[in-house]
């Protein structure tokens, strides 16, 4: 983001230099709902209101670069987690981001992969150590299940898996907390029960977690061996890695269901909570788009098949779905 | 509904402000909407039953010529003495029109009895009428316009201290609103007598909005800029004096509770208005009762959730009214586009 960029986004949104990320958000959301109510009607065309619709969305997406959020939040404050979601071992493949020094010296790196609750255009892993590390790597169940739920961010998916379902929202890695992440993850429950499937992972693979880095979604998702940093004084280290869905990234039935994977949730479980029935929910997934109803089916469909994963932003998930959908029916000829 | 003590004190206070400063005029509160049938004449009667009630001095004025029917709202039979007779100059003054009603402080200048057809008043007698609102002997003139963007409904609506827009949560208001929003303010800037130019610009406007949005005050401001800078100048103070009230009636859900926001957002970034939401009113079957009854809703149903809203919109419709003077309350000021807001004839 350049300056000129962040001045232009930010008058977009009608927010100052120094708003948060919450402000930010709360702008992009009431912008959003303006141009949504009828107010608009016999002052704007249609076509003028999704011009805004796009401007308001890359205004947000430019003061939602996570460069700009590791600006105003520097080294020393530990970073709230802005969401969890825990992928086994060897889920995805490519590179990490290298390990960065943390504040609290008795932190592992627990894995975490965020996801921003808003725009869905970043997903954010991070395997900060921060705050609540020393407890999880206390090990017990419940308490990293408490760390986890006061880590959540109130801007952030964690807060609405974790807290609102009361999940765990964090896994601790390395050596030295694997163990007692993996008797966590098992004492949890529930569909979003993120450390079920890493610690099935941690045992069944005996390699650590993985750190996420890089781009999210089509095929371009990558990750690597987290570096597993036994807790030891002075010696501190956490990955703390941005894993960045842009908007510019489809949301596919492949990423649908590496999420749904990652979260341990069987088509019949999400059948059973969106009410879709699971041969379209595997067409979906399979992008098997000839099976598929008409569109606006399938509209409502997608979007409650990425609420109940929890996407950040639904709609706008749906949309790009849809796109890709819309442009199959129209090579159709149908 | 009763007027607690501190409220009579306050008015006694007003009115005493009013009479030692010889000249000042009543507060001009003004209701206009865009569509007919979304709750004006029901706020203009609340409202100023409701200021009666705390002890001012207040006039109910129907400028709703041809349509008027303030009266039936009041529960009076139609007034011998209308606006027709001072159109008519057969009265010299808005005085003799005033009638009592059966509220306390409140009396009423009826346009009914008016000739059929009378729907607009031309040039000369509105002026005339202008110059003379100022001498009404009121602490308050709650004005009711008729619908829509007839130039007797722009300049009332300029000319007001507290000019409040209304509307309901509709497609059909919320565009009637819009227009109405950028011809009130074309008129608003021609009021000012700007030069010639900028003069031109907003004739044009006006003229040329017929059946299709106007142009809006952030726009006008623009071309005036490519004109010269006297009509500039002229052109952006008008707009950032424009600063319409918004009240949404009729209000059944949460979407339609928040339109009133949406409508300031909108009017700010696309119109460059600055307009205030006084406030929303939900629907309330109450009000609907009242106006069958012929009783003003604040003294049938003073309990009742549209009552307690009024109260509200009021108590906050006068400190607006207190705080913004008008431009001008008596004639149009040709030539002074520099004059600031505060110079008008009120204190």
């Amino acid at each position: 983001m350049t300056p000129q960029e962040g001045r232009d986004a930010r008058t977009m949104l009608g927010v100052s230099a120094e708003a948060t990320d919450e402000d930010v958000r709360k702008a992009y959301k009431r912008l959003r709902a303006v141009y949504a109510s009828e107010a608009t009607y016999g002052l704007l065309a249609p076509d003028e209101i999704n011009q805004f619709r796009d401007a308001i969305d890359a205004a947000y997406a430019v003061l939602m670069d996570p460069e700009r959020r590791a600006r105003l939040r520097p080294d020393a404050t530990p970073t709230p987690p802005i969401g969890s979601l825990t992928l086994p071992a060897g889920f995805l493949a490519g590179v990490a981001g290298p390990p960065t020094p943390t504040p609290n010296p008795a932190a592992a790196a627990p894995l975490r992969a965020a996801a921003r609750d808003e725009g869905f255009e970043e997903f954010q892993a991070s395997a900060t150590g921060e705050g609540g590390g020393a407890t999880v790597a206390g090990g017990a169940a419940d308490s990293d299940a408490a760390a986890g739920a006061d880590r959540a961010d109130e801007q952030n998916l964690a807060r609405e898996v974790g807290a609102e379902r009361g999940t765990p929202s964090a896994v601790p890695s390395g050596s030295g907390v694997s163990a007692a992440a993996g008797a966590g993850a098992r004492a949890a429950a529930g569909p979003f029960d993120l450390l079920g499937a890493s610690g099935e992972a941690l045992d069944g693979s005996g390699s650590a977690p993985v750190a996420l880095a890089g781009p999210f979604g089509g095929g371009g998702v990558a990750a690597t061996p987290a570096h597993a940093t036994p807790p030891a004084p002075g010696a501190a280290a956490h990955a703390r890695l941005d894993l960045e869905l842009r908007p510019d990234m489809p949301l596919t039935g492949e990423l649908l269901r590496r999420v749904r994977e990652a979260r341990n949730v069987d088509l019949r479980d999400v059948s059973h909570h969106t009410k879709v029935s699971v041969t379209q929910l595997h067409a979906i997934e399979n992008e098997a788009f000839q099976a598929l109803p008409a569109a606006v089916y399938v509209r409502g469909f997608v979007v409650e098949y990425a609420r109940y994963l929890r996407f950040p932003d639904p709609q706008a998930a749906a949309r790009s779905y849809l796109e890709r959908y819309r442009a199959f029916l129209d090579a159709r000829g149908s | 509904m009763t007027p607690t003590a501190e409220a009579r004190a306050a008015a006694a206070k007003e009115g005493a402000t009013n009479e030692a400063s010889q000249g000042a005029g009543p507060h001009l509160c003004v209701f206009a909407a865009g569509k007919g049938g979304v709750g004006r004449t029901l706020l203009a009667v609340n409202g100023a039953v409701y200021l009666a009630n705390m002890g001012y001095r207040v006039v109910l004025f129907d400028a709703d010529l041809g349509n008027c029917n303030l009266h039936t709202l009041l529960g009076a039979e139609p007034p011998d003495r209308t606006l027709d007779d001072f159109v008519h100059k057969r009265v010299d003054s808005l005085n003799a029109l005033v009638v009592p009603t059966r509220v306390a402080n409140l009396g009423l200048v009826s346009a009914a009895r008016d000739p059929i057809g009378a729907a607009s008043l031309k040039h000369g007698p509105r002026t005339r009428l202008f110059t003379h609102l100022a001498s009404i002997q009121a602490d308050y003139v709650v004005v009711d316009t008729p619908v829509g963007t007839g130039l007797t409904t722009l300049d009332f609506f300029n000319l007001a201290h507290g000019p409040v827009a209304v509307t309901v949560a509709t497609p059909a208001a919320t565009e009637r609103l819009w227009r109405f929003i950028c011809a009130a303010f074309i008129r608003s800037a021609l009021r000012v007598g700007p030069p010639a130019p900028a003069r031109a610009l907003l004739e044009e406007a006006f003229d040329q909005s017929v059946g299709r949005p106007a142009p809006s005050p952030g726009a006008l401001v623009r071309a005036a800029r490519a004109l010269d800078e006297a009509s500039a100048t002229a052109v952006e103070q008008a707009r950032a004096r424009f600063r319409p009230a918004l009240i949404v009636n009729e209000a059944r859900t949460r979407a339609d509770a928040e339109l009133g926001e949406a409508i300031r957002v909108l009017a700010r970034d696309r119109l460059d208005v600055d307009l205030d939401v006084l406030g929303t009113l939900s629907w309330d079957e109450a009000a609907w009762i009242s106006v069958s009854r012929r009783r003003p809703v604040v003294v049938e149903a003073p309990e009742s959730p549209f009552s307690q809203q009024i109260e509200q919109l009021v108590h906050r419709l006068r400190a607006r009214v207190e705080a913004h003077p008008p431009a001008t309350a008596a004639a149009p000021a040709a030539g002074v586009a520099g004059e600031a807001p505060a110079t008008g004839v009120d204190r």
